[in-house]
């Protein structure tokens, strides 16, 4: 089971970065290529689906 | 000296991903030259909160009876877990293990923050379940714990009786809720930015990196602007 595998929101599935949860608004073109993508605001964060897409996390549906 | 990096934790006892993440990002902060100024705070994260206190019966039999997954699958997922632990330095012991609710824990983990002392009790409580088969889920057990790391026994005890500290156990899964934290360990450094899964150690050095430049970058714009 590796350790650097993406997981972020479904939006940002494509982009490579390193278990990072970002916002809508850090997808930009502009965006640098690097695990910390655009500030995204402690509301900014608030509601958003995080989905787990592998690797070294436990859910509700057990540890992956 | 400027305000301390946060770094906010939600995580659970019963996970073994918590505790190598746990591993991994004391190693990755070890490495980030700011370590001095980072402020760890762990919240509450109930995996299962329908577990019961006591539960008779091995790891595997808890999950194949609560997850619904298969006895092959679950012991090629212990041994990888194991394996993994092991990288980190860390021991785990799923033949000793005894699966267990951990509210309590969780609001001994808040009553433990409350005098100082969260960081040593998360350690405590991890090693005591992972490592050493202990149960961390009874008031007795608990509090022998608390006073391993130097809190009041009888004071702990009395808080885990009480529920002193439901509410802010409850506080902490609200705001994982809120942000929609479905999956733990889960770290969110300086409010801003959140980070799923025990990463590399790297990984974890290279956020506080990035997040410590940034705030050097915001207060040199700010001084800029008021020059």
């Amino acid at each position: 089971m590796p350790d650097t595998q993406a997981t972020s929101n479904a939006s940002a599935r494509d982009d490579q970065s390193v278990g990072v949860v970002e916002n809508q608004a850090a997808n930009s073109a502009t965006a640098p290529a690097s695990p910390l993508r655009a500030p995204a605001a402690l509301t900014a964060l608030q509601g958003l689906d995080f989905t787990v897409d592998n690797a070294a996390v436990c859910g509700p549906d057990g540890c992956l | 000296m400027s305000a301390p990096l946060k770094v906010d934790i939600w995580s659970d006892i019963a996970c073994p991903w918590c505790y190598i993440g746990k591993r991994k990002f004391e190693n990755g902060l070890a490495q980030f030259a700011g370590r001095d100024n980072v402020e760890v705070e762990y919240h509450s994260f109930e995996l299962a909160p329908d577990t019961p206190v006591d539960f008779d019966g091995s790891e595997i039999d808890f999950l194949e009876k609560f997850k619904g997954m298969p006895a092959g699958q679950l012991e090629q997922m212990l041994e990888h877990v194991t394996n993994v632990a092991a990288e980190v330095g860390l021991e785990y012991r799923f033949d000793l293990l005894k699966h267990t609710n951990t509210l309590r824990g969780h609001q001994l983990l808040h009553f433990a923050k409350a005098h100082g002392k969260q960081r040593e009790m998360k350690e405590r409580l991890l090693k005591a379940y992972f490592t050493e088969g202990g149960h961390v889920g009874k008031i007795d057990s608990l509090a022998e714990l608390a006073a391993e790391v130097g809190l009041d026994k009888d004071e702990a005890r009395a808080a885990l009786e009480s529920g002193q500290y439901a509410n802010d156990v409850q506080e902490d899964i609200n705001q994982a809720r809120a942000y929609g934290i479905n999956g733990v360990p889960f770290f969110v450094f300086d409010n801003k930015y959140g980070v799923s899964g025990a990463q590399a150690a790297e990984t974890f050095t290279q956020v506080l990196e990035q997040v410590a430049a940034e705030r050097t970058s915001e207060d040199s714009a700010e001084s800029s602007s008021h020059a």
